[in-house]
């Protein structure tokens, strides 16, 4: 709401205020002139030129033009004529400028002067990072428009990443580097292949021509993950800029243990609390598993991140005191308490988004997350504990994300399994690889002992029990809602999904609020006219509720692979006793579907009035390529025909 | 003189109010607050609002806001988050108070950081918000928050307070002592409970209220805005009188419209003349006249432009009803205008009606706020019958206007004879969506043609929506409502669509459509339901709890017809019956009929009214069950013996 307000300010701002007069400069102009190749008709419009052009300076100063030059083509592409630009107390930003050609050639200008400057992350309660959104006139299909801005910054690190690949397609894209002498570069690259640059002298340049879109679809990997990308360092001969230039992880890990570890000091209070949250544990993983908990649920999070803030943490007795921070000031909380009692942990660096973080190129840029990993006592119960992973050097680490409130202790959230984090240690740092929960690990199980009435009223009672991830995401979703009202409802309407005339009562919700057990729903069902008279027959669905498919996928233009809500293992057990005397004239299939991401089994049986039916679906990937998506299709297909499918009484 | 000891007054109200503060505003929980785990009024509700004070001097420029809030859920610790807004040079947070009282009556101190935070900066215009959190909340913590807010002398507001929130209230009072010079001042309120209105007391005003509970949304409610409960407090310089109120400002409207409109000569008599001459009935010249002023380039409705744009393109202001015609261009309501003066130019009896709009807020005639009535339809007497007609929305059919003004009360503005009258419902046959499926099973997948036909008010929904869209865009945002409406799965193809930018016409959309999951096809049967258009629909009306009455943008109605054609081998072992409910204000059909090649099914769903009480909602929801079971409903197909 805050953000809606927000946006909805900057627009009425920017679409009040006067623009000075202005013509369109030359390399703008020449590019309106170039003929535009036939797209799509659902591009939005293409980029006819991305420019990057960056300055290393001997102090590692880095100062950066950025230019971009648009032709619209639909009217969607209205929006690419607002220009966002970040900044902050160690970024400063020049030259602002954008212009626009309408399709009768007319030109007009905006500046820096014309911008609206609004917070940049509407997610922390503070940080230092702002926007500056200029709109540019004359944004409407047939125009081109274009902008510059200079970009002059001292980074933490001596290195950039080149995105040459966007949502829209790119006639031109360039980046251009001049370094200072005696410094050397090297690039890395992702998605597409790499192309040499013209030399000259100490300037570099890389061009591509007419690279493709890559737009967003339902269920893929993020785009930033999927795009063509060139991350590249700037190597500095310099004795007192090394600890800029982050080669390796092994570099990005010791500089962050430079700004972290230091924070972790205990003072007396922490120490007291430790000792009164450990006092009753006899064993050291208990005492690991109270600690824990108090930084994931007794520590709020609230991200207040002021200059080098945003990625050095808070100070343990600032932290504790407050009794809230941000994921990193979690870990480090939780990481003093540990080593109170003896246990040491580590900091682990990660990016909420899967696949962001890659292993060939380190950057403390492509990591906005903070986890722990915790090294395992002897006493440790390993074979529940989930996301474990084994160090050559360090032994068995519980990996452990105290953001998450909802995640137990063995378990980590959906996006950082199957994916790499960054390891802090003493000695540096390292990649490892989080590999994804097995499905039994993220179990649902759904009993429901059902009589039907000879009015078609189906009633009984229905028990559904989840474990792991399936009841941590349910958890955290039920927790968001405001009241006991609430989550009657989101159950009633979950029902109602399948049964148009269902009622529930009695509904109970076992261990809302505690993460360590079972999540269990318990209620009564009754639902009207559930099965259906059809001239001399009765038919009923064996599956009485319950969505296991997760959807077709529409491959008319899928250019991406599939992403998974995760490995899970779910079954149903499902049992209608039925009027005596009805013969059962036919019953459906039963079904088996396998593939290399799901597999699906189930069966009905009609037994001494009573039908049952039982199934089981079992998700065992998050990612499925492209290529496996049309037998992916048919399995859901299958499981989706399966769900609809009736038994026939005569 | 005058403004310096104005001025000093501030400071000293201030100043005593801030040493005054801590004594009198902080205080301690009592032990049954510190013991409370939830509140009766709401069952397992995260947090409540102990008590909420807000006053506010509008003599001394200032405002202050005391807040208790106890957390019963984690997830509450949100509260917690504080943003006190701001306005550098305007307005400044002059007094802060804040901790958190724990359940054992121990309290934590506020003594952290501020963060003045940028909320926007442009033109002139800086708002900050004054940033911090409020430490060790726990469940079971009190939340305590006391602030003073001042603003320049010079500036006057008015004040909205919205007194119900997203948790529930146990106590909230309002103390408001109003600036009474030179501006007149009056309230209005929305949902208070019974009884419960601000009373004068002195010099100011006062008002207590209790148990408020939580605002829920729901679907099918009127407008938040509509709907929660809220005390507003206006200033104004003119009369506060409603009665008197109107007649002046219905006066002072008719002046400036009449004088707009002008008298039936020069070119729009000759225009209007051209227009209906040869035609003979009412409708038929009233609807070339209303076609011209439809065809006038409608500003209101074009992409936001910035105003560099709007300068560069010069368009010089219309003064009067003649320059429209004679530009080609207009707002709304002078493309309005336009019509009445080419009306009364072939000689009916034409005026303006200033009409209220109901997409937020409803009008009140006891408020005496001219921003009500912000949209303007032409009244036309034909046949001795007002007739009303909305040539300002562009694509509105001829006797249709946009729903947002029907059902709500209009000022028709007639010279000395200024009056209020309703702008008229709309009919559920004005607001028709036709869908039509011809269909064949092939192998286990059905598919066939469709062919929706939005009608009236639909067809102006729809167009007024895509107007600043191109094809490619219109086409998508058609085919996935198409989507969304077929079976998970489905795959639509838009053959063809259109015309998108006409008034008189319907807009008709022809798809080719695909449906692997609709029905069942087991062993020697295929069951399929044939209301393709809503058999996954889910019932909105799921809830067994209704807080809100119910509320619909507009009537409408909508008609399915759905033939499947049978495939060879196959034979109709049995058809449903259909269903037939109609509650008046809801009606619902469904028929199944069959021959010898093929099954038609038909559905009706009209909706004849706008709202429908919460008493009612039992009736509802087992209305809606009733029509989404009959939705599901199967024709059972059976392999011929072979």
């Amino acid at each position: 709401m805050r953000r809606a307000l927000l946006l909805s300010a900057v627009c009425c701002l920017l679409s009040g205020h006067a623009f000075a007069w202005g013509g369109a400069p030359d390399w703008l102009k020449a590019l309106a002139k170039q003929p535009v190749p036939t797209y799509p008709a659902d591009i939005p419009g293409v980029a006819l030129l991305d420019e990057t052009i960056v300055t290393a300076g001997n102090d590692g100063t880095i100062t950066t033009l950025h230019r971009r030059a648009y032709k619209i083509l639909g009217t969607e592409g209205r929006d690419l004529g607002y220009v966002a630009v970040n900044f902050d107390s160690d970024t400063r930003i020049s030259g602002l400028h954008a212009w626009g050609i309408d399709p009768k050639g007319e030109e007009y200008q905006v500046k820096d002067g014309d911008a609206v400057e609004t917070a940049a992350f509407e997610s922390s309660l503070y940080a230092d990072n702002k926007l500056k959104v200029l709109r540019i006139p004359s944004a409407q299909p047939g125009s081109v428009i274009g902008y510059e801005y200079q970009q002059r910054e001292h980074p933490w690190a001596l290195q950039q990443t080149w995105h040459f690949q966007d949502e829209v397609p790119m006639r031109i894209v360039r980046y251009s580097l001049t370094l200072p002498e005696g410094w050397k570069h090297e690039e890395s690259w992702f998605n597409g292949t790499a192309i040499e640059p013209r030399a000259a002298g100490n300037q570099f340049t890389w061009e591509m021509s007419d690279v493709a879109a890559v737009r967003p679809e339902p269920n893929a990997p993020s785009v930033r993950t999927v795009a063509g990308h060139m991350a590249i360092n700037f190597i500095p001969p310099q004795e007192q800029l090394q600890g800029k230039a982050h080669r390796s992880w092994n570099d990005v890990a010791k500089w962050f243990y430079g700004l972290a570890d230091a924070r972790r000091n205990a003072t007396p209070e922490l120490q007291a609390k430790t000792k009164a949250l450990t006092a009753n544990k006899t064993s050291t993983f208990d005492k690991i598993a109270a600690l824990a908990a108090f930084a994931q649920r007794d520590v709020r999070y609230v991200a207040i991140e002021i200059g080098i803030g945003a990625v050095q943490p808070h100070m343990a007795s600032e932290i504790f005191a407050n009794r809230y921070g941000d994921c990193k000031d979690k870990v480090t909380v939780l990481s003093a308490m540990l080593r109170e009692i003896g246990v040491d942990s580590y900091y682990v660096l990660a990016n909420a988004t899967r696949g962001v973080v890659e292993p060939s190129f380190a950057s403390m840029a492509s990591c906005n997350h903070a986890i722990i990993a915790i090294k395992l006592p002897a006493d440790a119960p390993v074979t529940s504990l989930y996301s474990v992973v084994t160090h050559p050097k360090l032994g068995k680490l519980l990996l452990f994300d105290p953001t998450s409130e909802s995640t137990p202790i063995g378990y980590l959230p959906e996006d950082e399994q199957e994916s790499r984090v960054v390891l802090i240690t003493p000695d540096g740092g390292e990649i490892v690889t989080v590999p994804a929960h097995p499905p039994e690990a993220n179990r649902m199980n759904v009993v429901a002992k059902l009589k039907l009435d000879e009015g078609g009223v189906l009633s009984g009672e229905v028990r559904e029990v989840r474990t792991g991830l399936l009841a941590a995401n349910m958890r955290a979703y039920l927790t968001s809602m405001k009241n006991d009202t609430e989550r009657k409802q989101f159950v009633e309407r979950r029902f109602a999904y399948h049964m148009t005339q269902s009622n529930v009562s009695d509904l109970v919700i076992e261990n809302l609020d505690d993460i360590d057990k079972d999540l269990v729903f318990r209620c009564n069902l009754n639902v009207t006219g559930y099965s259906k008279r059809a001239g001399g027959m009765l038919l009923v669905r064996p599956r009485v509720f319950g969505q296991k498919s997760e959807g077709t996928i529409d491959l008319k233009e899928r250019k991406l692979g599939y992403v998974t809500q995760g490995p899970s293992l779910e079954t149903d057990e499902f049992e209608i006793s039925v009027p005596g005397g009805l013969k059962v004239d036919e019953l459906p299939s039963p079904v088996t579907v396998s593939t290399n991401a799901v597999s699906y089994t189930s069966e009905s049986k009609f037994e001494h009035d009573v039908l049952r039916y039982k199934r089981q679906y079992k998700v065992q990937t998050f990612g499925v390529p492209l290529a496996g998506l049309t037998e992916l299709n048919k399995a859901f297909s299958q499981i989706s025909a399966d769900e609809r499918s009736s038994a026939v009484f005569k | 003189m005058s403004q310096l000891r104005r001025f000093t007054c501030v400071v000293l109200t201030l100043l005593s109010l801030s040493a005054f503060a801590k004594e009198q505003f902080l205080h301690d929980a009592t032990p049954e607050e510190l013991a409370m785990k939830s509140v009766e009024m709401a069952p397992g509700a995260q947090a409540v609002v102990l008590q909420w004070d807000h006053r506010q001097d509008d003599f001394t420029n200032w405002e202050s806001e005391y807040v208790r809030i106890k957390i019963f859920d984690r997830a509450a610790a949100k509260y917690g988050d504080i943003e006190l807004p701001f306005a550098p040079g305007y307005s400044w947070i002059k007094t802060l108070e804040a901790r958190t009282i724990h359940p054992d009556g121990s309290v934590v101190p506020f003594t952290g950081k501020t963060f003045d935070k940028l909320i926007v900066k442009a033109s002139g215009i800086k708002v900050m918000a004054r940033t911090f959190s409020l430490p060790d909340i726990q469940p079971g913590s009190i939340l305590e928050l006391y602030y003073v807010r001042a603003w320049n002398p010079d500036h006057l507001a008015s004040s909205h307070w919205v007194v119900q929130r997203e948790i529930p209230v146990l106590k909230e009072t309002i103390w408001l002592r109003p600036y009474t010079k030179v501006y007149s001042s009056f309230f209005t309120y929305q949902g208070l409970p019974a009884g419960k209105l601000p009373t004068k007391v002195g010099d100011h005003f006062e008002l207590a209220l209790e148990n408020l509970p939580a605002y829920d949304e729901e679907p099918y409610s009127p407008p938040a805005m509509m709907d929660k409960a809220r005390v507003d407090f206006l200033y104004t310089e003119g009369e506060t009188e409603p009665a008197k109120y109107w007649k002046k400002t219905g006066d002072d409207w008719t002046d400036v419209i009449e004088d707009f409109i002008g008298k039936p000569k020069g070119s729009i008599k000759t225009e209007a003349t051209t227009l209906t001459n040869g035609l003979t009935s009412d409708d038929e010249k009233l609807k070339k006249l209303y076609e011209r002023a439809q065809k006038i380039r409608n500003l209101s409705y074009e992409p936001d432009k910035t105003e560099k744009e709007e300068s560069r393109e010069k368009l010089r202001d219309n003064r009067n009803a003649d320059d429209v015609l004679s530009n080609g261009y207009g707002w709304r309501s002078e493309i309005t205008r336009l019509f009445v003066a080419l009306a009364r130019s072939a000689g009916y009896t034409a005026n303006v009606v200033r009409s209220a709009t109901r997409d937020d807020l409803m009008f009140s005639e006891k408020i005496p706020d001219s921003s009500q009535l912000d949209t303007e339809l032409a009244v036309v007497n034909a046949g001795g019958k007002d007739r009303f007609f909305d040539p300002g929305t562009p694509f509105a059919p001829f006797g249709i206007v946009t729903w947002q003004v029907t059902g709500v009360p209009g000022l028709k503005l007639v010279k000395k004879q200024t009056a209020f009258v309703e702008v008229p419902h709309l009919t559920a046959a004005d607001a028709v969506l036709s869908r039509k499926a011809d269909l064949k099973i092939d192998g286990d997948v059905v598919k066939g043609s469709v062919k929706i036909t939005y009608n009236g008010e639909r067809a102006l929904v729809r167009r007024v929506s895509g107007r600043n869209d191109d094809e490619a865009k219109n086409k998508k945002t058609m085919e996935d409502d198409i989507k969304s409406w077929l079976p998970e799965g489905s795959t639509v193809t838009l053959k063809s669509f259109g015309p998108l930018k006409s008034f008189d016409d319907p807009l008709v959309a022809d798809f080719d459509v695909e449906m692997p999951n609709l029905g069942s096809f087991a062993g020697s049967r295929v069951l399929l339901p044939l209301s393709i258009f809503s058999e996954s629909a889910k019932n909105p009306f799921s809830a067994s709890d209704r807080k809100h009455d119910l509320y619909w943008d507009y009537e409408r109605q909508t008609e399915d017809e759905v033939v499947l054609h049978l495939p060879d081998g196959y034979n109709i072992e049995a058809l449903p019956q259909g269903t037939s409910s109609n509650l008046q204000a809801l009606i619902f059909k469904t028929t199944w009929s069959k021959d010898e090649h093929s099954v038609t099914f038909k559905r009706l769903l009209q909706v004849n009214t706008l709202s429908i009480e919460r008493n009612y909602y039992p009736q509802i929801r087992s209305f809606y069950k009733r029509a989404t079971a009959a939705d599901q409903e199967n024709v059972v197909l059976k392999k011929a013996a072979k």
